[in-house]
């Protein structure tokens, strides 16, 4: 057992320093709340004009999103409508995504509108606009968009599954789906670090135990030190004959085919500014 | 023969350490004195009774601790031609022991024990040594093989070769263990041993060691030494056909000649080790050090370093994954 704790020290002390700094983390974060700068927009975060939601519903969800916002240092707003989206694909650069597209100005002319902002009318924060109405093409649409701070630390692939995971779920319990929204929100854009998968961590501890287990578990005798020539007078064989005659020789020729190039294609698009968002259809 | 302290009559035998004779119990240098050993039954100092085998020829009372050296089988047909004396003492291979094994965390607690390492004993083993000469002749045919490229085409040259190879290889002092306790393949890789320490055999070199007279005839093992001869010749030859991309040997001929063979003694420490009902034996080149022998396992052990290990970097993975993602 002493060669136990001898070998297991080093590896003790990291695992104890890396709790630590992780406690210490989790609760500075806990604990850290930033004030709001802008008080124009009201206290009203939930505007449920599609009525999906009971009142004690949205005062529940009212709730949380004061907590969620100090947190976040952004406003958090959530809004259900029926509305239809004005069919203009004509005039549009990417027809295809009409309605996402306009959902999500929808959104940001309404979180402008109200002057939405933590910090000042416009500043940090996002809006889901969850829109029931069934669009021409048979879908409904939600968007979120953010603004400020929050734009840069919202990333595209983060909104398409928070949009997605409450799209998953709205239909059967639109307030359970609403507060995940707003819990995952806050959750995705309150990293900001690196986000390391599980999977390369549980391979690289597979092969250091298997490594270990080997090391120390290996059952070879000893690896033979003798040579050919060990018992040889001066360690080298005399050679009385060495030739290689060539006496023949014949050469294949083969036709290479040309290989042909890939083709790649599609296009991409990318906004200005700190302002911008995802729509998602249902 | 036993050799006999002047000043305190105690057991005198022979140091690695020093190379010289020396007296454990009076501390004493090279103050011995010879008694004869002429049965294997009593023992010379104390006339208790002696546990030995056909072969023995050097062994320990188990009464009074002398060492004595048989002197029928060490003389006449049984004189050695040869000994290595002991380089390597008892402390210096529990050292060694420690070093090589000291690592391995799922060995037994008390396998490295000073109580369990201290049952070491040295053993002179008889080897037949093998002199031989080999002279091969080989013939085969070889090709080459070269490709390249220009333009859309590809070019494939092969070479055919005659291969015509004669070689002589004189070997010396092929060993091979003359004992039947000692398994071959343990001898074979405890080897090789420095021969320029070599000696006219002498008996002092044995006191305070075990030993066997050789348990076969020269004649007997000579197959082996031969096999021995013509695997490294063969191994030699292959070394001078690289290059080749294939080689069919169209002719072979080897032949051996044995010249000369001699009776040497070789030393050898051995340490056995008892764990779970199952012996596990080490030998340990009683010349060059080197520990040939399989550490035995405790399962316990192994468990709980292995489930250790891997709870312990998972959960240091885990935390970094937690920090630097800012959960
Ligand atoms: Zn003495
Ligand atoms: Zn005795």
């Amino acid at each position: 057992m002493r060669n136990y704790w001898k070998h297991f020290r080093i590896p003790f002390i990291i695992m104890i320093v890396l709790a630590l700094v992780f406690g210490g983390i989790t609760i500075f974060k806990g604990s850290k709340e930033v004030k709001r700068t802008n008080d124009e927009p009201g206290e009203q975060r939930v505007f449920d004009y599609a009525d999906v939601l009971s009142d004690s519903e949205e005062k529940k969800l009212e709730k949380l999103i004061a907590k969620k916002q100090k947190q976040l240092g952004g406003d958090i707003v959530l809004m259900t409508i029926e509305q239809r989206l004005q069919d203009e694909s004509d005039d549009y650069e990417y027809p295809e995504y009409y309605y996402s597209e306009a959902n999500l100005d929808l959104a940001e002319d309404i979180y402008d509108a109200l002057s939405f902002g933590y910090d000042v009318p416009g500043g940090n924060g996002f809006i889901y606009l969850d829109n029931y109405y069934e669009q021409e093409d048979s879908y409904q649409y939600s968007s979120i968009f953010a603004s400020g701070e929050c734009y840069h630390e919202f990333t595209d692939s983060e909104m398409d599954d928070v949009i997605a995971d409450t799209n998953d779920d709205v239909e059967d319990d639109p307030y359970d789906a609403y507060c995940d929204m707003i819990n995952q929100s806050v959750r995705e854009m309150s990293k900001g670090g690196i986000d390391i998968p599980v999977l390369p961590i549980i391979v690289i501890v597979a092969i250091i135990t298997i490594v270990f287990y080997a090391r120390h578990g290996s059952k070879a005798k000893a690896k033979k030190t003798t040579a050919a020539n060990t018992y040889i007078a001066n360690n080298a064989p005399r050679m009385n004959q060495v030739q290689d005659i060539a006496y023949d020789k014949k050469v294949v020729t083969r036709r290479i085919e040309s290989s042909s190039g890939g083709r790649s294609g599609g296009g991409s698009r990318s906004g200005g500014g700190s302002r911008g968002g995802r729509s998602g259809r249902r | 023969m036993l050799f006999r302290c002047t000043n305190c009559f105690g057991n005198v035998v022979y140091s690695p350490e020093t190379g010289k004779m020396f007296c454990p119990y009076c501390s004493g240098t090279d103050t011995q004195e010879t008694l004869a050993v002429p049965n294997t039954v009593n023992c010379v100092n104390c006339s208790g009774e002696i546990q030995v085998n056909d072969f023995t020829s050097a062994t320990k009372c188990a009464y009074c601790g002398s060492y004595m050296i048989f002197d029928e089988r060490v003389n006449g047909t049984f004189t050695p031609h040869l000994i290595m004396p002991f380089k390597l003492g008892k402390e210096r291979v529990k050292e060694i022991m420690r070093k090589e094994f000291g690592k391995k965390l799922f060995a037994p607690d008390d396998f490295l024990s000073e109580v369990k390492l201290s049952t070491m004993e040295g053993m002179y083993v008889p080897f037949w040594m093998y002199d031989f000469d080999t002279h091969y002749n080989f013939q085969g045919r070889g090709t080459k093989v070269r490709s390249w490229r220009r333009g859309n085409t590809q070019y494939t040259e092969t070479t055919y070769y005659n291969v015509l190879r004669d070689m002589d290889a004189s070997f010396e002092k092929i060993p091979v263990d003359a004992s039947y306790a000692m398994e071959d393949s343990t001898m074979d890789l405890l080897e090789p041993y420095n021969y320029t320490a070599l000696e006219q055999f002498q008996e002092k070199y044995m006191s305070g060691f075990f030993s066997e007279r050789y348990n076969y005839t020269a004649e007997q093992l000579e197959p082996r030494a031969s096999a021995k001869a013509q695997n490294d010749t063969e191994a030699l030859m292959q070394k001078t056909l690289g290059g080749y991309a294939t080689m069919v040997p169209v002719s072979k001929n080897m032949n051996v000649t044995r010249k000369a063979t001699q009776y040497a003694l070789l030393p050898v420490w051995t340490y056995i080790y008892k764990y779970n009902n199952q012996l596990y034996p080490f030998q340990i080149n009683g010349q060059t050090g080197k520990v040939v022998g399989n550490v035995p396992i405790s399962k316990k052990k192994a468990v709980a370093y292995t489930a250790t290990t891997a709870v312990v970097w998972l959960a240091i993975g885990l935390l970094i994954k937690g920090i630097l993602g800012g959960f």
